[in-house]
């Protein structure tokens, strides 16, 4: 608050640091030392700074042209974004389970009832090779490129 | 087919090992079509994240009523705390200055008009704490080499509230009165990392003596600083496998805290190139 920040980007970071704890958390990589509420703090703490540290870059170099590029990132996660949720259930936990919470096969596989990590390993390949033709045959290739 | 889609996402996880990282980013280069293919698995990874993210984001807006209320009341919990302090330890001062000389009052109005000053930096405090997440993991990392406790600037700022409550006195009251002091130990609340070890355990008091201008003493893990400390310091606390040593670092100098000094001494210098290229090193490992 004491560095122009508002406080809906306050709620942001929070949100932010929480879920940074929770993936932390849950892919079994975290050693806490301290109490949570510091690690949180801290987390937030180091979460904002960055994003002053970003927005001061902004102001000083190539600021539109940055702009667009990020514009651009955040055009095709979203048009990704709406192709995950033509997905079938099982596959979009799969997926996310993987990519964001960095759950082990094995886990995956225990949560959601598959046989083995192989066989969760087989099905995730599947479900990443139908995303991926989701978003191809909507969308040009010339999309993707920088 | 798999062999590669694996590989691309290793590749971008960043789990290559580094002759392998060199090896693919060489085929990429020379590939355009493989550029392409990494640049969309980048997106499409980046989309299952963010889908998930805002997934959670959402659930944590459902209970939003009570976070929003949680962030400002610990803001207000530890305000209230520190002011609790001030107020705490002024009772405290007011009624040891009863058994004071009246020679002591023009340094006291002195000491006062410092805690607002120090009162001022205390938000700026509140942005130290970030190396502390850091110093964390130094920690960790660095368990024999070097330690240095970057902790110290953030509770001297906390400190320094009250140690200009403390008078001057020229009389063997001194020793007593920070003894007295160093028992008011600061509740460390919420920010402060649990984490240090006890040899960094160092307790520093500040004295604004007139008699020594830039003194020192350290006993019994006690260390005392004599003269105007006003600015940011740091401990370090240097452990090689020949030596072990405090160093204070104070306006970009370096000084050599000695383990036996009981009697007030100067600070003195550190000039050796070396030792300061060194010093410095210590100081940048322990901030990451």
């Amino acid at each position: 608050m004491n560095n122009n920040g508002n406080e809906d980007e306050a709620k942001d970071i929070f949100q932010e640091g929480l879920i940074v704890f929770w993936q932390k958390a849950i892919s079994g990589n975290l050693v806490l030392t301290s109490k949570i509420s510091t690690f949180i703090y801290s987390i937030c703490q180091n979460l904002w700074r960055k994003e002053l540290e970003r927005k001061s870059r902004l102001s000083n170099e190539e600021k539109d042209s940055a702009v667009i590029e990020d514009s651009d990132r955040l055009e095709r996660i979203k048009i990704v974004n709406d192709c995950i949720n033509q997905l079938g259930d099982t596959c979009r936990k799969i997926l996310t389970y993987y990519y964001f919470e960095n759950l082990s096969m094995h886990d995956i596989a225990e949560k959601l009832g598959f046989a083995n990590a192989d066989t969760a390993k087989t099905k995730k390949y599947k479900c990443k090779k139908e995303l991926d033709e989701i978003v191809r045959s909507q969308y040009k290739a010339s999309d993707f490129m920088d | 087919m798999m062999y590669q889609s694996d590989q691309i996402e290793s590749y971008l996880k960043n789990e290559l090992s580094l002759s392998d990282k060199a090896i693919f980013e060489e085929m990429l280069r020379r590939d355009p079509l493989l550029q392409n293919e990494v640049h969309f698995q980048e997106a499409v990874i980046g989309g299952v994240q963010q889908y998930r993210k805002d997934q959670l984001k959402a659930r944590l807006n459902n209970v939003s009523v009570d976070s929003a209320s949680n962030i400002s009341n610990y803001k207000v919990a530890t305000i209230a705390l520190v002011g609790i302090l001030s107020v705490g330890v002024g009772g405290w001062y007011v009624s040891d200055q009863a058994n004071k000389t009246l020679k002591n009052t023009p340094q006291a109005i002195n000491n006062i008009r410092i805690d607002h000053k120090k009162l001022e930096n205390k938000n700026i405090s509140k942005i130290e704490t970030a190396p502390i997440d850091n110093s964390i993991k130094s920690i960790k990392k660095n368990p024999d080499l070097i330690q240095s406790s970057t902790v110290i600037p953030k509770h001297e700022v906390r400190k320094e509230n009250l140690k200009p409550f403390i008078t001057d006195t020229d009389t063997i009251d001194k020793e007593e009165n920070l003894e007295k002091h160093d028992q008011t130990k600061l509740p460390t609340g919420d920010i402060a990392p649990v984490a240090t070890k006890n040899n960094l355990g160092v307790k520093v008091s500040i004295n604004h003596s007139t008699q020594y201008k830039f003194h020192y003493s350290y006993t019994d893990s006690k260390l005392f600083l004599y003269g105007d400390f006003s600015q940011l310091y740091e401990i370090l606390d240097f452990n090689t496998k020949e030596e072990k040593q405090l160093y204070l670092f104070y306006q970009n100098q370096f000084y050599k805290i000695n383990e036996n000094q009981s009697n007030v001494g100067p600070l003195i210098k550190v000039n050796d190139p070396q030792m300061i290229k060194k010093l410095n090193e210590a100081k940048e490992q322990a901030q990451k």
